[in-house]
């Protein structure tokens, strides 16, 4: 946008009331020295015309009454070139006269330099305003004049497109350059129908920034007509970038909201729906239209009127509602459970104004639910009894046989009761699997008692099959809470798997500590390492070791289920592989009050119903 | 119920002891299978297993009856045959062995009897009721300490 005119920055000095005065004396005085240079060519002929340009002058620069100020002394002034010459007197009359005359003449110039001087100041203040208005609002203009062709732009149109100065030429095919390739035929389009019909215009563009993104551009086209013919178009334009966004932002958001599975709705403090998306629709049965405006209570069951207001009130605090199960009523009265998730909605200052909601329908979940619980039933009842009693009538004749069956054939009855003993194994831990997957975790029964005992007891136990072969290390008790059989199971485990995989001629160590208010227990063995890879999934149910050093092969769950036990007693498990080593570390965590052992009751064997053989 | 034939062409029975024994002869008193002189009861409804059982006992020199149900075995209590153990699988149609421990306990003169309970299930949730607790087993049973338990009490 054009700066101010420099005259009116320059002569600003003059705006103190003294230096006017000073101004229009300095005027006058000139205008005098100007009269008496030319003297000897004028005489007594014309001595007010020198004064009237500085009268003139001094109303326009400096407004009425510096006017006023060199009419009076440019008449004293004049007065010096009247007879006689060089003295202030008006001897005659029609010097008096004359002087009227001059007065007259020299307050109407006041006057005419002061209605020019309000005119242009008026102009000028105008478009001072314009522009500053148009910064402000982050506008500018162009302005086309259609016969030359010439464009004009405000200043600040370039930065408003986000481009460097200079970037627009002087023609509107420049301008047009500047817009990207797919808006630029709509821009054009709508410039010459403005153009050609003179009509008003509003469109929306891109242009291409340096950086690969887009500047949206909004304008406002005009045309101006004279004689019926279009002159000049003009146009407004408003960068719109970040409302652009914002709505991209909020649409995006918005679609999201209405493609959702799940209901969402939204309602203010006071239980009034505001939104409602096409899976409540689905849900409740109830259409947008009829319910927005309305209050949530229409899909409250009688009975839950009161834990919704409870709901409220905690939103209300600013607290988050999340996975609550209850009922609604549809459209058509029925029932629905669902389980709802509410979360305050805040407003720009942080104020709560809101609730958004997200419902859940739980008929399909909870069919689901009875679907792995049934699953879960018949896989427990087929392997825990289907399974179990035919092996048992194998059980019972393999014992018949071994008591009667000539010498030469036992050792038939032994491979048999052997891979008997394994399959009722392998069914134990299906049973576990079941358990720790469908069930949700092996279940423990819990007694006061010794860790350091169990592990004795199972050390023991191997030492019958393997002497010498696995050795404990134990300092000090572990008083706790334990499942004695379980974590006897786990442990077996470990050990089962040491020695199967350890080498033949090396002890396999269990080694029990204190660590950061843990028992710790490390079963170790030396051999072959276990790769990195292949640690991270040695836990994983039905896994199969890559080596075939066991020939009679399980079903890969022995670790899963030594973990699951472990982890059911909120311990963990880990194994590490430093080179020809390999040690398992179970973490179980101890009770805060570690009272010293012997003050504990002994592991005793538990109740006769928990005995389950070695299912390991 | 028909005894099966034993297999004396292919093996010859002996017990722990070395006496010689004679399993249809020891258990084949009575045509109804139940055996007149009746040690044990055994009451399971699988029939492959329930002859297994009663055959492993019997080739000890114990007495065996039989029952499929516990419908079944209350009737042979009830008809005056009074076993030193009785041998009870949990999960049977017609009446469970839940039922048949509650019926014996809520008995005077059967309450006395000692119980072995043998189940199958994965988990047992509550335990029946058994004023002569003889022992729990899980299938596959340890017969070799089922049949110490069946020694204590059938002497």
């Amino acid at each position: 946008m054009s700066s101010p005119p420099a005259t009116t920055r320059s002569w600003r000095i003059f705006r103190h009331p003294g230096a006017r005065a000073a101004g229009v004396v300095a005027l006058v005085l000139a205008a005098t020295l100007i009269r008496f240079l030319v003297h000897p060519w004028f005489g007594t002929r014309s001595p007010f015309l020198f004064f009237l340009p500085a009268i003139l002058g001094a109303a326009w620069l400096w407004g009425v009454w510096a006017g006023v100020l060199a009419l009076i002394l440019s008449a004293v002034g004049a007065d010096l070139f009247i007879e006689p010459l060089f003295t202030l007197s008006i001897p005659r009359g029609d010097q008096a006269f004359s002087m009227g005359v001059f007065l007259g003449l020299g307050a109407f110039l006041i006057f005419a330099a002061d209605v020019a001087r309000r005119a242009r100041g008026e102009s000028e203040t105008g478009k001072e305003m314009l522009d500053q208005a148009l910064r402000t609002a982050k506008m500018g203009y162009w302005d086309w004049d259609v016969s030359s062709g010439r464009v004009r732009w405000s200043e600040n149109l370039e930065a408003i497109h986000g481009l460097p100065p200079g970037s627009f030429g002087s023609t509107l095919a420049s301008y047009l350059d500047r817009i990207h390739p797919e808006d630029r035929a709509p821009v054009k389009n709508a410039i010459d129908q403005a153009a050609r019909d003179g009509v008003d215009f509003e469109v929306d563009y891109r242009v291409p920034r340096s950086d690969g993104g887009f500047e949206w551009i909004h304008e406002q086209g005009h045309s101006v007509l004279a004689h019926r013919r279009v002159v000049r178009v003009t146009a407004l334009a408003t960068n719109i970038t970040g409302r652009r966004e914002a709505d991209e932002a909020r649409r995006y958001l918005a679609a999201i909201v209405a493609s959702s599975e799940d209901p969402i709705i939204s309602k203010d403090l006071t239980g009034r729906i505001l939104t409602w998306n096409a899976a409540a629709e689905r849900l409740f049965g109830y259409r947008a239209d009829e319910v927005v405006g309305r209050s949530i209570e229409l899909l409250m069951p009688p009975d839950r009127m009161e834990d919704y207001r409870v709901v409220i009130e905690r939103i209300a605090r600013g607290e988050r509602v999340e996975h609550y199960e209850t009922r609604r009523r549809r459209k058509d009265g029925t029932l629905v459970e669902v389980a709802l998730t509410v979360s305050p909605v805040r407003d720009e200052t942080g104020r709560i104004v809101a609730a958004s909601k997200i419902a859940r329908d739980l008929t399909e979940w909870r069919a689901m639910e009875r679907e792995r619980q049934r699953t879960r039933e018949l896989l427990m009842g087929t392997l825990g009894h289907d399974l179990r009693n035919p092996l048992n009538t194998i059980t019972a004749s393999l014992f018949f046989l071994r008591r009667h069956a000539p010498e030469g054939v036992q050792h038939v009855v032994d491979r048999m009761t052997s891979s008997t003993d394994r399959m009722n194994r392998m069914i134990g831990q299906l049973l576990d699997f079941t358990r720790a997957r469908l069930g949700g975790g092996i279940p423990l029964e819990k007694t006061a008692g010794d860790l350091g005992a169990i592990c004795n007891e199972i050390v023991e136990e191997f030492s019958v099959q393997y002497p010498n072969r696995v050795r404990l290390a134990a300092e000090g008790g572990f008083p706790g809470e334990w499942d004695a059989d379980r974590l006897a199971q786990a442990f077996s485990n470990l050990i089962v798997n040491a020695i199967d995989y350890g080498s033949p001629e090396d002890p396999v160590t269990v080694t029990m500590s204190r660590a950061n208010g843990s028992a710790r227990i490390d079963v170790r063995n030396r051999g072959e390492g276990i790769p990195e890879a292949e640690r991270a999934s040695l836990f994983e149910p039905f896994r199969r070791g890559t080596d075939a050093k066991r020939g009679a092969r399980g079903l890969g769950l022995g670790l899963y289920i030594s973990r699951e036990i472990v982890r059911s007693h909120g311990g963990a498990i880990d194994v590490q592989s430093p080179p020809g080593e390999v040690v398992f570390t179970v973490t179980l965590p101890l009770p805060e009050e570690a009272a010293p052992a012997s003050g504990r009751p002994p592991a005793g064997p538990s109740d006769p119903s928990r005995r389950r053989g070695t299912e390991g | 119920m028909q005894s099966p034939q034993p297999p004396t062409e292919r093996f010859r029975f002996a017990s722990p002891e070395g006496r010689q024994t004679d399993p249809p002869r020891a258990r084949g008193r009575a045509d109804d299978g139940t055996g007149l002189d009746c040690r044990v009861l055994v009451v399971e409804d699988d029939a492959a297993t329930l002859e297994a059982v009663a055959e492993l006992l019997e080739g000890e020199g114990v007495s065996v009856c039989k029952a499929h149900n516990g419908w079944e075995a209350l009737e042979l209590l009830r008809r005056g045959r009074v076993p030193g153990l009785i041998i009870v699988d949990l999960m049977m149609p017609v009446m469970d062995g839940w039922e048949l421990c509650r019926r014996i306990a809520d008995d005077e003169d059967l309450a006395p009897i000692p119980i072995a309970v043998v189940t199958a299930a994965a988990a047992v949730g509550r335990m029946p009721v058994r004023r002569n607790d003889a022992g729990f087993f899980i299938k596959p049973v340890d017969y070799r300490h089922l049949l110490e338990v069946v020694r204590r009490y059938s002497q």
